[in-house]
């Protein structure tokens, strides 16, 4: 179906360029196209993207080492198909992406209650719904086979958030589907670039990849936001592992700091090892390079906190001898 | 005091993490144990420093940073 291809003329044809230049340009036009058409939440909208930044600024946010690569894998995939792109092309799925990821962050962060301002922003899931579509109504007619795609991968994201939201425990069929589901959205612009180049063939491991790196991603989350998930009742994999894993009276919170941590870090070399296997498939440096980045500093914070878990069972070993001896002593009092 | 019993005090209770780390004796004897100097020998041997980041580290929700 890929095959039935337009594209639109007048291209500006050149290198594929660094993505940074154009998530900056994005975040400016979108302010921009806040303040325009939609004046009245713009100053408020704006700041909440900034807010949501953990550096505070919304274009750095986008390219950030530890953030999913959503505005970079098209340029990645168009890098490796083309030598010359069309930058518009790509500045405008940047600006697209951009958009689709306020849309379901604000969804979102109302779905698991991490909202503080959302509800009061919400009439501006309009504008960024709108912008998130226009750009890839400019370069698709009504019937070209990309919006099938669009329509499968658009709809995957709810599918999978509301299939989450309903379950009370996770097996790793579950997890695998609704991670992959879960950031299905990033697919989106992956298929406009096959379909742009018109190499549909190149599509079916570029979007195994992101299945493969979705995975990592939200176990990498369910990892280290344990605690928070926990405080939430929220369903996870990996908690609901802990509820299997735990012998009887032990708490959660216990078996996490004895064994579960560790059980997740294994988790996540197993997976980053077939996320590994995909990337050589895709033959591109940068996302080999981001790989690594990435791996390096979740490396790093796994060395931290298992320095500290092991100090803390040395004591708990300390304060068992304590005890062990307290009762000795009493006994041998009585 | 059970393994249990200290991982709720250190998600739970910071307090208790700063007069352990600063005074093991007196923390110690606030929750009813009496020392040895063997004991708090030990004690002042262990880093708790990694055991608060740890704590922080969970206590602190990054998720949604990185997705």
């Amino acid at each position: 179906m890929l095959e039935e291809l337009v594209i639109s003329p007048g291209a500006h044809i050149e290198r594929v360029p660094p993505p940074h230049g154009q998530i900056v340009a994005a975040i400016e036009e979108l302010r921009a196209g806040l303040r325009d058409r939609l004046p009245a939440l713009a100053a408020r909208v704006s700041r909440w993207m900034d807010d949501i930044s953990p550096n505070g600024q919304a274009a750095r946010y986008f390219a950030h080492p530890q953030m999913f690569p959503m505005l970079q894998l098209p340029s990645w995939l168009a890098g490796t198909i083309c030598d010359e792109c069309d930058t518009a092309f790509h500045a405008g799925l940047v600006y697209s992406t951009a958009n689709g990821y306020y849309y379901i962050r604000l969804l979102d962060n109302l779905m698991d209650g991490h909202a503080t301002v959302e509800r009061e922003l919400l009439p501006a899931a309009t504008f960024f719904h709108t912008e998130f579509c226009g750009v890839y109504q400019r370069y698709f007619g009504p019937y070209h086979p990309f919006w099938r795609l669009f329509t499968r991968f658009w709809l995957a994201c709810s599918e999978s958030v509301a299939k989450e939201a309903a379950l009370d425990s996770m097996r790793f069929q579950d997890f695998a589907e609704i991670s992959a589901g879960k950031f299905a959205a990033a697919k989106i612009p992956l298929s406009a670039v096959a379909c742009r180049y018109r190499r549909p063939d190149v599509l079916r491991v570029w979007l195994k990849f992101c299945d493969a790196l979705a995975c990592w991603t939200q176990m990498l989350d369910d990892l280290f936001d344990w605690y928070d998930d926990l405080e939430r009742k929220s369903c996870t994999y990996l908690l609901s592992e802990a509820v299997r894993r735990k012998s009887g009276n032990e708490s959660v919170e216990a078996w996490m700091m004895r064994e579960g941590f560790s059980w997740g870090v294994q988790c996540l070399r197993d997976q980053m090892l077939e996320v590994r296997r995909l990337a050589l498939k895709l033959r591109c440096p940068a996302l080999v390079e981001y790989l690594e980045k990435r791996e390096g500093i979740v490396q790093a914070e796994v060395t931290e906190i298992s320095k500290g878990l092991g100090s803390l069972k040395e004591l708990a070993a300390v304060l068992e001898w304590f005890e062990g001896d307290s009762r000795r002593r009493s006994k041998y009092d009585l | 005091m059970t393994f249990e019993d200290l991982v709720h005090k250190v998600l739970h209770e910071p307090g208790f993490w700063n007069q352990l780390k600063s005074d093991p004796e007196k923390a110690l004897k606030s929750h009813g144990f009496q020392p040895t100097p063997a004991h708090l020998a030990a004690l002042k041997k262990l880093d708790y420093n990694s055991i608060q980041s740890v704590a922080q580290t969970f206590q602190r929700a990054q998720g949604k940073q990185i997705c």
